[in-house]
């Protein structure tokens, strides 16, 4: 069947109504991606309303040979669910995949299918006294399928891991249409390979992840908040260490900001001003969080910044008072790429090192940004608690954006080489996609690659599942 | 978001484009090469048979004929002078048959025409002596047909842009052109999307200058025209080549037919067939091995069975449909469309290669 007409069809007999999606306006946003770097073209675009209706797309469409691009919110930085220009793939959205099938309070977990946005999720675990700790930047139109497809990380990390430590169990379609449950949500359950793992962060190039059943917490109920100047990222490391001793692991955030992040948002983002007197090259942000209402984290945490000052590691820090001063706080923080965007071009890489080797990279790489590339100025800033840095190379005021563009790759090698050298990643939470595939091919261990595509092999002979997306075979 | 400002903006690092800027910078024009891919020349300039060629085939007058004959000699003066890895191996097109022959006559008569020398109508046993291994009756051989390293002269050319002021950068979509008071705004693409003020803007997309045309204000919707791709299959065979020239079939209305290329390290490539297709594909179409063969076996009787090999693909840009004419390069500047500072290049396709210096003068000029 190579009539795109004739598999339209049947798509249409396998599906409800509504199950294909034919009118352009619809599709269009969905053919291509949140950072405007990909355009596709599909064959159809199909939104099946449940695990069986996706099971029987993916039957047909293994049989007849035809990729299948799975997606969620659209909210892919690499390009992840973003169809060739061939017309010849099928894109399934998993939006209307989207129940809360259950929330079961007791055993601290949540069943939800893979269209579920991520808030929602968050918003009802809150009104259950309990707590979905995944959080990010898109958390109001990601959907929980592409959260866990790419593993994505976010802004608790560093206390409650990636998305793949949330997750207890996964029910998952395979190429060919079989269903895999395992949404037990047992904590504990010893029975042989642990299979589910490797749909998480596979990007839909195994399986389509259809639900999931997630580990939930006690609700957060106290938090102090802190912005920091501090003498250096050694230093930073140093309080990060004392920190969460001396809580008792209570750090839920921990970010280093440089001195231009903060020039640069007080520049271009209305209502942002300096929270601490004097200038300093080096900044956190850090949070404590509690699930406990009577947690005295404030005094706890001025007590370590003031013990950190004696030590020399911290040169000035404040306290939020109030729930409006941590916004404040964070809205500097969160604002740095809207900032960077105003300020002019910019070469982004999200990477990530050991914690303890972040100083070391930072003052390398920083040295090499300032030696050859003259048109560039460094903005590094990120989840220093989880060793995630955003390396950002940004246009120098009096020089012209396409002058450092012209650079681009040139800065890419060098920084993830370097990355390499720091035992580090060149994707620390954004995936690989299509945008990665050769830095993938490039840095990855032969070892693991060969051990990729045999696992891709077994779970996708046909090759159907988002092709040329992660691995080429 | 900043706008830029640079005077000339070249849309499309492909061999054209690159020679476009090459010639603006030499000029002494602030130049700036936007390129969609990651790398300068993967598409079109990637994927043809690397040929120089001499310019006997195209209508007298036209863009091909001039640009292809001038281009030639500019070619190898430039391969010369610049140590670019090229070889005046020379090609024989050859007849078989009296009709074919009758072809070669009006081939030798287009080649005087357009004033490509010392091309020479030669009998099959001359052409036997200068490749035992070919059959033919009669041949055309045109000594001034050669091969180069379409790699290794994109990367010269890039050289003395660079060198001369030019910037290039890559990974960079352009998504539109807006008029303005004296030239564009060129808006590129993506989360590193900026906006450049440019007085003269060439479009050399290659594969993408027509999808293009929809996205340039005030571009006439009716001047758009339909692009047709055509694939080019490339076979190859396992040992060395039994040729030291290329050789030519009598082409046909979309293509050169299936000949025989060498490349500088002395492999023969079969190709290319020409394949309409809708969409960018370029794998190889394995199943047209049978017409290979029977094409190739033409020429080369002692091809044995299972001896081709699938090779590569590249897919033209055409302007013309399935049983069409060729047409001309559609070189179109303020004349024809009416947008001051801004030239199209359609339907670059071969002698594309051949004719990139000559187009980068030409287009220079308009500037």
């Amino acid at each position: 069947m190579n009539d795109p007409g004739a598999i339209t069809q049947k798509l249409t007999e396998l599906l409800d109504a509504g199950g294909v999606l034919t009118d352009p306006a619809q599709t269009a946003p969905m053919l291509r991606d949140h950072r405007s770097l990909y355009r596709g073209h599909a064959l159809a675009v199909v939104a099946p309303a449940d695990t069986a209706a996706v099971a029987r797309v993916l039957a047909f469409c293994n049989e007849q040979r035809i990729g299948v691009v799975p997606q969620g919110g659209n909210t892919s930085y690499c390009g992840g669910a973003t169809p060739d220009a061939s017309s010849s793939q099928v894109l399934l959205s998993l939006a209307r995949l989207n129940r809360i099938r259950g929330l079961d309070i007791a055993n601290y977990t949540m069943t939800a299918e893979a269209g579920c946005i991520l808030a929602k999720l968050q918003a009802a675990a809150t009104e259950a006294d309990r707590y979905l700790p995944l959080s990010l930047g898109s958390e109001g139109s990601c959907m929980l399928g592409g959260n866990l497809s790419t593993n994505a990380g976010g802004l608790n990390v560093i206390r409650y891991g990636m998305a793949r430590e949330l997750v207890l169990g996964l029910e998952v379609v395979l190429a060919d249409g079989r269903v895999l449950d395992t949404l037990t949500g047992l904590r504990k359950d010893n029975t042989g390979y642990d299979v589910k793992s490797l749909f998480l962060g596979a990007e839909g190039t195994l399986g389509v992840i259809t639900a999931a059943c997630l580990k939930l917490y006690p609700a957060q109920k106290s938090r102090a908040t802190a912005f920091a100047a501090v003498r250096d990222p050694a230093a930073a490391v140093s309080l990060l260490g004392a920190l969460r001793g001396a809580s008792g692991d209570c750090v839920s955030s921990f970010e280093l900001i440089p001195r231009i992040g903060v020039e640069l948002t007080m520049r271009h983002i209305p209502g942002v001003v300096d929270p601490l007197a004097a200038p300093s090259d080096w900044y956190v942000l850090c949070e404590l969080t509690s699930s406990r209402a009577s947690e005295p984290l404030e005094p706890l945490l001025e007590k370590v910044l003031a013990e950190a000052h004696e030590s020399g590691w911290v040169l000035d820090a404040t306290v939020a008072l109030s729930e409006r001063e941590r916004e404040t706080f964070w809205r500097l923080r969160e604002s740095i790429p809207e900032a960077q965007r105003k300020d002019g071009a910019s070469l982004k890489h999200d990477i990530a090192v050991p914690v303890s080797q972040v100083p070391r990279f930072i003052e390398v790489a920083g040295d090499w940004v300032a030696k050859n590339i003259p048109q560039g100025v460094l903005v590094a800033y990120g989840h220093l608690g989880d060793g995630n840095l955003h390396f950002n190379v940004n246009q120098r005021a009096g020089t012209q954006a396409f002058q450092l563009q012209a650079v681009s790759q040139k800065v890419q090698r060098a920084i993830h080489d370097l990355v390499r050298e720091f035992g580090g990643s060149f994707s620390a939470e954004h995936g690989i996609g299509q945008l990665k595939v050769f830095e993938l091919e490039r840095y990855a261990p032969p070892v693991e690659l060969e051990l990729m595509r045999t696992i891709k092999k077994a779970l996708d002979p046909n090759g159907i599942m988002n092709p040329g997306k992660v691995i080429r075979t | 978001m900043k706008t830029d400002q640079i005077e000339c903006v070249v849309i499309g690092a492909g061999v054209v484009g690159l020679a476009v800027a090459r010639a603006l910078a030499l000029a002494g024009r602030e130049v700036l090469l936007l390129e969609s891919e990651k790398h300068p020349g993967t598409a079109t300039s990637a994927r043809n048979s690397g040929v120089i060629h001499a310019g006997i085939y195209y209508a007298p007058g036209s863009f091909k004929a001039r640009f292809c004959v001038a281009g030639n000699h500019a070619m190898y003066d430039y391969c010369q002078a610049r140590g670019v890895d090229h070889q005046n191996c020379g090609k024989l097109i050859i007849a078989n048959g009296a009709e074919e022959e009758q072809v070669l006559g009006q081939l030798l008569e287009r080649a005087r025409v357009n004033d490509v020398r010392g091309v020479r109508l030669i009998p099959g046993s001359e052409a036997h002596q200068m490749e035992p291994e070919v059959h033919c009756t009669a041949a055309l051989h045109c000594p001034s047909s050669g091969i180069v390293d379409p790699h290794a002269y994109m990367l010269a050319l890039q050289g003395d842009m660079e060198n001369s002021g030019g910037t290039l950068v890559c990974d960079c979509r352009v998504e539109s052109l807006q008029r303005r008071a004296d030239g564009f705004l060129v808006k590129t693409a993506g989360d590193g999307a900026t906006e450049i003020e440019a007085r003269f803007v060439v479009n050399s997309g290659g594969l993408g200058a027509v999808d293009l045309l929809d996205r340039i204000e005030g571009y006439p919707a009716a001047r758009i025209p339909k692009l047709h791709l055509a694939r080019g299959n490339y076979f190859t065979v396992a040992a060395r080549s039994p040729f030291h020239h290329l050789i030519y079939p009598i082409p046909h209305s979309a293509g050169l037919g299936i000949h025989a290329t060498l490349d500088l390290g002395r492999r023969v490539r079969f190709g290319p067939d020409v394949e309409w297709v809708d969409r960018i594909d370029y794998s190889v179409n394995a199943s047209r091995a049978p017409q290979f063969y029977q094409a190739i076996r033409r020429y080369w009787p002692n091809l044995a069975d299972g001896a081709l090999l699938p090779d590569y693909t590249g897919i033209r840009p055409k302007l013309h449909g399935p049983g069409e004419p060729q047409p001309d390069f559609r070189i179109e500047s303020v004349a024809d469309h009416g947008l001051a500072g801004l030239v199209n290049l359609l339907g670059i396709e071969s002698p594309g290669l051949t004719s990139s210096l000559a187009i980068g003068d030409y287009v220079a000029s308009l500037a």
